[in-house]
């Protein structure tokens, strides 16, 4: 019997070694303390292994990643709290200035939103519900409409986190469908699903349409990329589409989702941009943990033009237009003002 | 059966209820020391067309790291429902044997600081093809390839754009079985360790920060699969059971435990289950069509 035994106790080891071999993986990880500095190394290194802009950075704003670390090192000890620690950190992902680095602790949500503030808003929203007057329609959450009286169609929508279904988006076609031509007002758009977005953007066009690139991390070195992917708009074909011109109003506050749909829609023939150049935010996002349990979210798949140009620095628009004061003063809206005259001529000389 | 009633009074001296609880208990009392001696089937290997299946409900602790959703480690309560069934096949000569496990399992994990919390669920398919290399009175010792097959999703709570990740995989493999048989107060009892692990496969999960947006949109499934072997995929079970008569039938008691652990594109996982679990053994004759 124990030769028995021994047999199987032969074959249960063979299998461990076997599978320890995924202990070692376990140890080759770096393990950080859950202290302020263990914290501190934590955040900057997710962030080196993890972050794709740091080249961008490092031309737009001269961002040193390493001397960033050892600047924002020597405010770390051992002794302060929470709130210190939460104040430093931000500050160190501050740096980036990019709307899509955050971090979430126990209080409060770390931000740079400078990309946004530190522009003119070229919105008024007092002024654009004057133009919506009290019978628009609603699509959906934060998605308004209503025909303007040259019979132009104005379509609001404020996020792309809602999902905007296609017997809606068919709906508000058809509603629009004896107009001249439309106006889609996504200033101040967050952002929110990348492809409610595409969905909508495939609704403008017949044709497929290389409209941009994508690509990821794929390695913790700085420029381990994968090659681009090239992303294009693919029409909607057992769905409505519009063949009319069309006017995106853009500004500051358009980010993340609304800045992919900006890019997307100045790909498309027939589409054009109006406004301000858009917020960026053109990396697709990522999350990861502290050892004291706080998340950390970045980008860490840059997109790009058709032209293979950066979006996270925003897209400028086809026709640069700012709210004027004498235009405020008069509730009117320069943006949709501008948009309008472009499509009516449009109609005119097509 | 009719009450008998006391007519004067109306009470009940033997109700229907009480007399069949009565009986039951007795016939199963009676059964079940009658069987233990006539049935002493406890770890005897199924003999043709014959099929020991058991099915068990377990409880214990898990352990994920997944360093796609967070390096941190997250650990909890686990659940898991199993059914085993081991058949005999007289035609099969080298691998008489066939040992199949289904089990479904779900996890509720928490970081080590509490303020994180993620869901697991797994399903493991194992269809093992064994030949008995070894058979005593006393002992089995069955080995052989193995099939495989399983799925492991994590759901974190609070990750916005990567809030999941899959690991997925099918391989071919070994397993073995030992059987322990011994008496205990004059009783039957068998004592069953047995193990399986993939060799060779196809493996799921994705590049560093591939995101699933772009695994789906692009159809990059080129960048998630990769062909797994034990140096850089570990899977492994590993489960003992001790199985008591009771009447036709067997209790079994088991602990398993179970890891998954691999580097593949970058990114860390680790995956741990240890489990005790309470279940029921049943044995049945196939019938010659199959059922």
């Amino acid at each position: 019997m124990k030769r028995l035994g021994y047999i199987y106790m032969l074959i249960v080891p063979v299998m461990l070694c076997l599978s320890a071999a995924s202990c070692q993986f376990r140890n080759a990880r770096e393990e950080y303390p859950d202290t302020p500095a263990g914290n501190f190394e934590a955040l900057w290194n997710i962030m080196d292994t993890h972050y794709c802009f740091f080249d961008l950075k490092q031309r737009e704003l001269g961002v040193d990643w390493d001397s960033v670390h050892d600047r924002y090192r020597t405010l770390i000890d051992d002794e302060m709290g929470d709130f210190s620690l939460f104040e430093v950190l931000t500050g160190m992902l501050g740096e980036l200035k990019d709307g899509h680095v955050n971090l979430y602790g126990k209080y409060d949500v770390g931000r740079n939103w400078t990309w946004k503030t530190d522009y003119p808003s070229n919105l008024s929203h007092d002024i654009r519900n004057a133009y919506l007057g009290n019978d628009y329609n609603i699509a959906a959450s934060g998605c308004f409409y209503k025909i303007l009286p040259d019979n132009i169609g104005y379509l609001v929508i404020e996020s792309f986190s809602n999902t905007f279904p296609d017997s809606k988006i068919d709906a508000v076609l058809s509603w629009f469908g004896v107009c001249n031509g439309l106006i889609i007002d996504i200033r101040d758009n967050g952002g929110g699903l990348l492809t409610e977005a595409d969905k909508l953007a495939s609704r403008f066009t017949d044709e497929k349409v290389l409209c941009g690139y994508i690509r990821y991390k794929d390695g913790p070195g700085r420029n381990d990329f994968s090659k681009p992917e090239p992303v294009y708009v693919e029409p909607a074909l057992t769905r409505l589409r519009w063949h009319k011109p069309v006017a995106v109003l853009v500004n500051r506050g358009c980010f993340s989702s609304a800045n992919d749909f900006a890019v997307k829609m100045k790909a498309l023939p027939g589409a054009v941009l109006f406004g301000d150049r858009t917020g960026g935010g053109g990396g697709f996002p990522f999350s990861s943990e502290l050892p004291n349990g706080w998340s950390v979210r970045f980008s860490s798949a840059p997109m790009y033009d058709a032209s293979m140009n950066e979006t996270e620095s925003g897209v400028a628009p086809d026709y640069p237009v700012s709210m004027t004061e004498s235009d405020m003063s008069r509730g009117v809206d320069t943006l949709i003002e501008s948009a309008r005259r472009w499509i009516n001529d449009m109609i005119v000389n097509p | 059966m009719k009450t008998m009633t006391n007519r004067k009074t109306g009470s009940c001296l033997f109700s229907d209820s009480i007399f069949r609880k009565v009986a039951t208990v007795l016939l199963l009392t009676h059964s079940f020391f009658l069987n233990a001696q006539t049935f002493p089937m406890a770890g005897v290997l199924p003999s043709e067309n014959e099929v020991v299946e058991g099915i068990s409900v377990g409880a214990g602790r898990s352990s994920v790291t997944d360093e796609y959703l967070s390096p941190n480690l997250y650990s909890g309560f686990s659940i898991e429902a199993r059914q085993d069934r081991m058949g005999s096949r007289g035609d099969d000569r080298l691998f008489r044997y066939s040992r199949n496990r289904s089990s479904l399992s779900a996890s509720h994990l928490r970081n080590d600081t509490g303020n994180g919390v993620q869901l697991e669920a797994a399903a493991v398919l194992v269809h093992v093809r064994e030949t008995q290399l070894l058979h005593y009175k006393y002992y089995d010792l069955l080995f052989g390839p193995s099939a495989m097959g399983g799925l492991d999703a994590i759901y974190n709570l609070r990750n916005s754009n990567n809030p999941a990740n899959v690991h997925g995989w099918i391989a071919a493999g070994v397993g073995a079985d030992s059987m322990f048989r011994f008496r205990m107060c004059k009783r039957q009892l068998a004592l069953d360790a047995s193990v399986s692990m993939p060799v060779i496969g196809v493996f799921f999960a994705p590049e560093y920060n591939l995101p699933y947006y772009l695994l789906y949109e692009e159809g990059l499934y080129g960048k998630a699969l990769h062909f797994m072997h034990p140096f850089n995929v570990s899977v492994f079970s590993h489960d003992v059971a001790l199985f008591v008569p009771m009447g036709r039938n067997q209790l079994s008691l088991s602990m398993s435990f179970d890891i998954m652990a691999h580097r593949l594109g970058g990114n860390y996982a680790g995956i741990t289950h240890s489990r005790f679990s309470l279940g029921y053994v049943h044995r049945f004759e196939r019938k010659y069509n199959g059922r």
